[in-house]
């Protein structure tokens, strides 16, 4: 196994990003195909493994109508939702009904575009295969969470009496509308990988994937239990932190002086309630992180766990939770602190850090794929499909 | 000129180690040949097409695509360019050169003087954008005009469009987004209105009467007076909104808090400004700028860039509110000055209504109660006296009380002085 490596600086990538900004905004936002293939083909083409680079080919003038109908339908649903609220809704549903064809084609060009070794990628995956899993699932996904609300609802509609019965029953029906719904998460997350994996090429060679309902719900099981854990550890550091300030005992005091305007007001306007309130936001955002990079990172170790070219090309991540939540957190205070401009150095040290946690087994070698001419011809659904920029990741 | 990189034949991930010689032309206006050979110096590919070569991006690998396919990969992104300049004046190389020099040594020599013309303008092969951004001045000045820009966009742009597109817009407009907002606020926040019938009518005939012909611009508004009552928990609620169909609602305590038709009528004309100058539009204009910009430049609909691009929005989008709340004030002061109403009267309500705001919250053990609806829907200028601490104040949709009845006293003294335009401080 080895693992993949990451060569970009963030001081050379800022400067290729501040003139694609630039440009971007002296031309109107015309030149932002261009920009997005610069930006491609730097992070692309300083991922290497093993001395080989990646690469990525499509070209500005490609990307550029594909841009214009994007920004054509982003003004359509834009002005729809400014003069009629309701149309707008209607667009977007549209849009979400669009969203499997986009998944699908924006695979398909990406992936062509893309080269290891001078050898391209590809796409296989059908359109009906992209609805089945980005449309179908998803939807009997919403059906389940849904179905405790609609369980009550319906046992309003027949107005049957509140016996003992039909509270049982009523929560039994809402807790297996949940598990269902539990299931059907691990399922719907189960299907995509599948999906996308599965249709992965790499020159003649075809990735496949193990990936079972089973590995996602004991991911999402541990997620939800840390969640709780974590939910309660900001509840108890920001009562302690209550105790310690005080403020615990000036609202216990209030009780009895609720009508004093004056003394609540200097209690919940003063320093230790935004204290207390920060830490419990600041709590929450670093929870927040923790659970979103923990669900994250454990995935992407059982999806490249489970996933092989040919069967004889391996992958692995050691990817682990924390590191990955510190680098998510710290980037975004970074940028936030620099109103934007640390953005280059963020995105550097992001890649780097996926980059050089991905293992590959490179033992059984790249020399014997090929790509065929074809697999460089796209067409302009493609491109299309890419201009949406829908980013389907698992883990690559 | 010689260069050392990796092979591939055509459509083959096997890379070799090997070398790209290019051999000048003796005679000007030939063609340059080419050839790669593998480690041991043996031929693989000999000829005459020039590659096609990818651009230079940082210090990334840049590929030569020979006629059949083969492709040469290498990390000497300097060689690569000195090629290319070298390859662009290919015309000239020759000059003095007229027999073609058979030997090789004749060759070897005029390539070496081409080589090293070639390597004095190695800046050109690598085109002008890699160019602009080795360049430290170009970078400076990139940097400058970003962040100019981008702060022009947010405190210039996006306020100056919004203003323009919602005035742009029909009135109807205006109708269409609030549509239904009044039926929505009767069911769910408003009661009816307990004052007597006659107190109402009154009103209504001083406003029609004295303030709507105030409104010069006339846009077709139609303006409607309503009177609504909004108890929350068991306090009744001091507020006057307007909706951008040209209704505005004073709620019965702000009816009753009122010590003067004064008062009443500053923060009437401070609701017609909102209309006229359709600040609600322009608010839902500028909600969409915003948001489409956040999405264009973070280019993620993930929920975590949204938090950090969030908080940013949110402050910008307060600064635009407070802009709101300031602009429907000074339309309320100028409105006094020419009717002859003394502004003061603004700053005796707002002090006022602050007050009886201080008292209700006191009401309330925590701030925010989950049972209580704290917030009128957002679309909505509610009129709400803040006085929260200051450290919140970058949050606050609205300027803080002291700084408006700081206003309002500086328009009473120039209703003082006889004026009826203020100058702006």
């Amino acid at each position: 196994m080895q693992a993949l490596q990451f060569e970009g600086r963030g001081g050379e990538y800022f400067r290729i990003w501040i003139v694609n900004v630039m440009l971007t905004i002296v031309t109107l936002t015309i030149y932002y195909p261009w920009a997005k293939v610069r930006t491609k083909r730097y992070f692309h083409g300083n991922t290497t493994l093993a001395g080989r680079s990646f690469d990525y080919h499509a070209t500005g003038r490609q990307l550029l109508p594909g841009y214009l109908i994007s920004l054509l339908l982003v003004a359509i649903y834009v002005g729809a939702q400014i003069a009629f609220p309701v149309a707008a809704a209607g667009v977007f549903a549209i849009l979400a009904l669009a969203v499997p064809w986009i998944v699908c084609k924006s695979l398909r060009f990406n992936l062509r575009m893309t080269s290891f070794s001078t050898v391209r990628f590809g796409f296989v995956g059908t359109v009906g295969g992209a609805y089945v899993s980005y449309l179908v699932w998803p939807a009997l996904l919403l059906l389940g969470l849904l179905s405790g609300p609609i369980v009550i609802g319906l046992l309003a509609g027949l107005e049957m009496q509140a016996t003992l019965l039909v509270s049982v029953l009523t929560g039994v029906l809402v807790v297996a509308g949940y598990a269902l719904a539990f299931f059907l998460y691990a399922k719907v997350k189960q299907r995509q990988t599948h999906y996308v994996i599965n249709g992965y090429r790499y020159g003649q060679g075809r990735f496949e994937t193990t990936v079972r309902t089973g590995g996602f719900a004991k991911i999402l099981i541990k997620t939800i239990g840390l969640a709780l854990m974590m939910v309660v550890a900001v509840l108890a550091l920001v009562a302690g932190l209550a105790l310690l300030t005080g403020l615990a005992d000036q609202l216990l005091g209030l009780v009895d002086s609720l009508d004093d305007a004056e003394a609540v007001g200097e209690v919940l306007g003063g320093g230790a309630t935004v204290l207390v309130i920060a830490m419990l936001y600041i709590g929450l955002l670093f929870a927040m992180f923790l659970l979103v990079a923990y669900a994250y990172t454990r995935q992407r170790t059982y999806i490249l766990s489970r996933s092989a070219l040919d069967k004889a090309i391996t992958l692995a991540s050691t990817l682990g939770a924390r590191r990955y939540a510190w680098v998510l957190l710290s980037n975004l205070l970074l940028v936030a602190v620099t109103l934007g401009l640390a953005l280059p150095w963020a995105r550097v040290r992001l890649a780097r850090v996926l980059a050089e946690h991905t293992l590959v087994d490179t033992g059984p070698g790249f020399d014997d794929y090929m790509s065929s001419r074809q697999d460089e011809q796209t067409s302009l659904g493609e491109q299309l499909g890419d201009a949406f920029d829908v980013d389907v990741g698992v883990g690559f | 000129m010689r260069i050392t990189g990796h092979w591939h034949r055509a459509g083959s991930a096997a890379r070799h180690p090997g070398t790209l010689t290019v051999h000048w032309p003796a005679t000007p206006g030939g063609p340059a040949s080419f050839a790669i050979e593998d480690e041991a110096g043996t031929s693989v590919l000999h000829g005459e097409t020039a590659p096609s070569v990818t651009d230079r991006i940082g210090n990334i690998e840049r590929r030569l695509s020979l006629a059949d396919g083969t492709v040469f990969a290498t990390r000497d992104n300097d060689a690569v360019d000195a090629l290319l300049a070298g390859l662009r004046d290919g015309e000239c190389h020759g000059a003095g050169n007229d027999a073609r020099g058979d030997s090789s040594g004749e060759l070897d020599r005029v390539a070496g003087a081409a080589d090293h013309r070639a390597k004095g303008r190695a800046g050109r092969g690598a085109g002008w954008l890699y160019r602009l951004e080795s360049n430290a001045r170009w970078i400076a000045v990139s940097v400058l005009a970003t962040v100019a820009f981008a702060l022009a966009f947010f405190f210039i742009g996006i306020p100056v469009a919004s203003e323009r597109i919602a005035h742009a817009l029909p009135q109807r407009a205006g109708e269409v987004i609030s549509a239904s907002t009044l039926e929505f606020l009767d069911e769910w926040l408003f009661e009816e209105s307990q004052l007597d019938e006659e107190r109402q009518r009154t009103i209504e005939a001083h406003v029609r009467e004295r303030l709507l012909p105030l409104d010069t611009r006339n846009d077709g508004i139609r303006y409607r007076l309503h009177f609504r009552d909004w108890t929350m928990g068991d306090d009744p609620i001091p507020n006057a909104l307007a909706l951008p169909s040209g209704d505005i609602v004073l709620t019965d305590a702000f009816v009753n808090l009122t010590a003067s038709q004064d008062e009443m009528d500053s923060v009437i004309l401070h609701e017609i400004g909102h209309i006229v100058e359709r600040h609600s539009l322009q608010r839902l204009v500028q909600g969409t700028f915003i948001g489409v910009t956040v999405m264009l430049v973070t280019g993620d609909g993930s929920g975590l860039a949204d938090m950090g691009v969030g908080l940013g929005s949110l402050l910008v989008g307060s600064h635009y509110s407070r802009g709101h709340e300031s602009a429907a004030d000074r339309y309320a002061f100028d409105r006094m000055l020419e009717a002859g109403i003394d502004p003061i009267a603004f700053g005796d309500i707002m002090a006022r209504m602050q007050a009886s705001m201080t008292a209700r919250q006191a009401g309330e053990p925590q701030a925010g109660g989950d049972d209580s609806p704290d917030d009128p829907p957002d679309d909505l200028p509610d009129d709400l006296p803040d006085g929260g601490p200051t450290m919140l104040d970058y949050l606050a949709s609205h300027p803080r009380s002291a700084e408006r009845i700081r206003q309002a006293q500086r328009y009473s003294d120039c209703f003082e002085q006889g004026l009826t335009t203020c100058p702006l401080d």
